[in-house]
């Protein structure tokens, strides 16, 4: 589908969007809130069109890629805007919603559901501070400020909970080794 | 604005994104509809660069600079094998080439048409190439040489005129569309040295691909008319993908079909190096109008 979007088949790329674009709007709308996740979900998927070799199949799935470019983009328009704070009590309150494609969405509510019991096994400490990271968009520096923790236990316990993450979703998952679900 | 900090960015160094993307799964939430109109109204208004087209005079020029290339590589017993598909060695087939020149030549008020059926473009100068075939390999690449160079003179020329009448073997050409099709016989037939001698094919550049495919494309409304005239045919989409490639909209109205497939794979289908029902292609809505137009691609090359 990538290969069509390279050489300018508009075709492709509504089908890329139909797939999706509830996946990205549904991340900056929990980062950023409606206001703006409407623009950074266009802007994601712009950006897909006007530079789609940014793309590196070899590197990992179209659907992880734009999930990271989706959280990059919200990241920078919290600390630009210097909304983080409101953000953050925006956040918890943000409320899926299905997906358009049916079977996208029952993907979408199975695999959330996977995700959240995932997080649920997780150490508190573990957990909190995957959310502060993910959910909130902190840096490490300011998810131990949240926890009393030093910034390098803040960091270890993001990473060791990931791992666990990953093992926990297990193959279904992960294709494996970890979360990889490719359907680009 | 570089950032070392945070999670997304070390993800990526623990390998841990797709970890990641799974967190984001829960929160799927439909966009307002707004966001796709804009999408794609961008999309249509601004489509990627890609590669520029050559004029026909260029891309001739460059395909008879490739053999040249090719031909001055060749060490002696390279001749004398067997250039698939024909019963042709390399000798033979630069012989044809030399002909299929003549013709071209002779299109463009250069000189005569070879002897035989000037209309089978394998049958036509049969009698010079056995002739050539009695004689040194490189001389007849240096008679092939100067039979292109003097039309690649002439088509550089005032006396040149495009857009004029210029049928060979029977199909209606213009002075211009005629080069695109010898420039396109040059590409098929340099790849089938290359391979008959046992050297990888060399890439072509994207701007060559581009315009010989283009031509391809527009000419199949045509080329279908001839090859399938009573099947109905509103219009398809053909996407042509990698260096060289790009998406067209042939014929009007509704669109019935799309068809997928790699540039260069196209361009050697349209030579007859692959055959339509192999082609590693992706065919949607009318599979029967596409298979047609595959096949009426092919209408040009023998």
């Amino acid at each position: 589908m990538m290969a069509r979007i390279a050489v300018g088949d508009d075709a492709a790329l509504e089908q890329v969007y139909d797939q999706y674009s509830a996946l990205v709007h549904g991340i900056a709308l929990r980062l950023v809130g409606g206001d703006s996740a409407a623009d950074i979900c266009q802007e994601v998927f712009t950006s897909l069109w006007n530079s789609p070799s940014r793309w590196n199949g070899e590197r990992g799935s179209l659907r992880t890629f734009l999930v990271v470019i989706a959280r990059r983009r919200c990241i920078d328009t919290l600390r630009s805007a210097g909304r983080r704070r409101a953000n953050e009590r925006r956040a918890y309150r943000a409320v899926p919603v299905p997906a358009p494609n049916v079977d996208e969405a029952a993907i979408a509510l199975v695999t959330g559901e996977r995700v959240r019991n995932a997080l649920r096994r997780l150490p508190d400490a573990q957990r909190r501070a995957i959310e502060l990271a993910y959910f909130e968009g902190l840096t490490f520096a300011q998810v131990a400020v949240r926890t009393g923790a030093s910034e390098g236990t803040a960091k270890s316990r993001i990473r060791l909970g990931l791992h666990r993450l990953n093992s926990l979703l297990g193959p279904s998952e992960t294709g494996g080794s970890g979360v990889k679900r490719n359907l680009a | 604005m570089k950032r070392n900090d945070d999670l997304d960015t070390a993800i990526e160094r623990w390998g841990l994104t797709p970890v990641v993307a799974a967190l984001a799964e829960g929160d799927a939430s439909t966009p307002p509809d707004e966001v796709r109109r804009r999408l794609l109204g961008h999309a249509a208004a601004a489509p990627p660069l890609l590669s520029p087209t050559l004029s026909p005079v260029d891309l001739y020029r460059a395909r008879v600079a490739a053999l040249e290339q090719l031909l001055d590589t060749l060490a002696d017993e390279d001749w004398e094998r067997r250039a698939t598909p024909y019963q042709w060695t390399v000798h033979g087939l630069v012989a044809h080439l030399l002909v299929i020149e003549q013709c071209t030549a002779a299109m463009f008020g250069l000189g005569k048409m070879p002897s035989g059926d000037e209309n089978d473009h394998l049958a036509v100068g049969r009698a010079l190439i056995d002739t050539e075939l009695l004689g040194s390999p490189l001389s007849t690449a240096g008679r092939w040489r100067t039979a292109a160079r003097q039309i690649s003179d002439h088509i550089g020329s005032d006396a040149f005129r495009p857009n004029a009448p210029a049928t060979l073997h029977g199909w209606p050409f213009t002075g211009s569309s005629l080069l695109v099709a010898r420039a396109f016989e040059l590409w098929t037939h340099v790849n089938d040295i290359a391979r008959a001698v046992g050297r990888l094919e060399r890439p072509t550049p994207a701007e060559e691909l581009r315009t010989m495919s283009s031509f391809s494309v527009a000419t199949l409304p045509y080329t279908l008319s001839l090859v399938d005239p009573l099947l109905s045919f509103s219009s398809a989409r053909v996407v042509l993908t990698g260096p060289g490639g790009g998406t067209f909209d042939i014929g009007t109205g509704e669109r019935t079909t799309l068809i997928v497939a790699d540039v260069v794979d196209y361009c050697r289908m349209v030579a007859r190096r692959i055959d339509p029902d192999v082609l590693d292609s992706t065919i949607e809505g009318d599979t029967e109008l596409a298979g047609a137009l595959l096949r009426a691609s092919q209408a040009f090359a023998v």
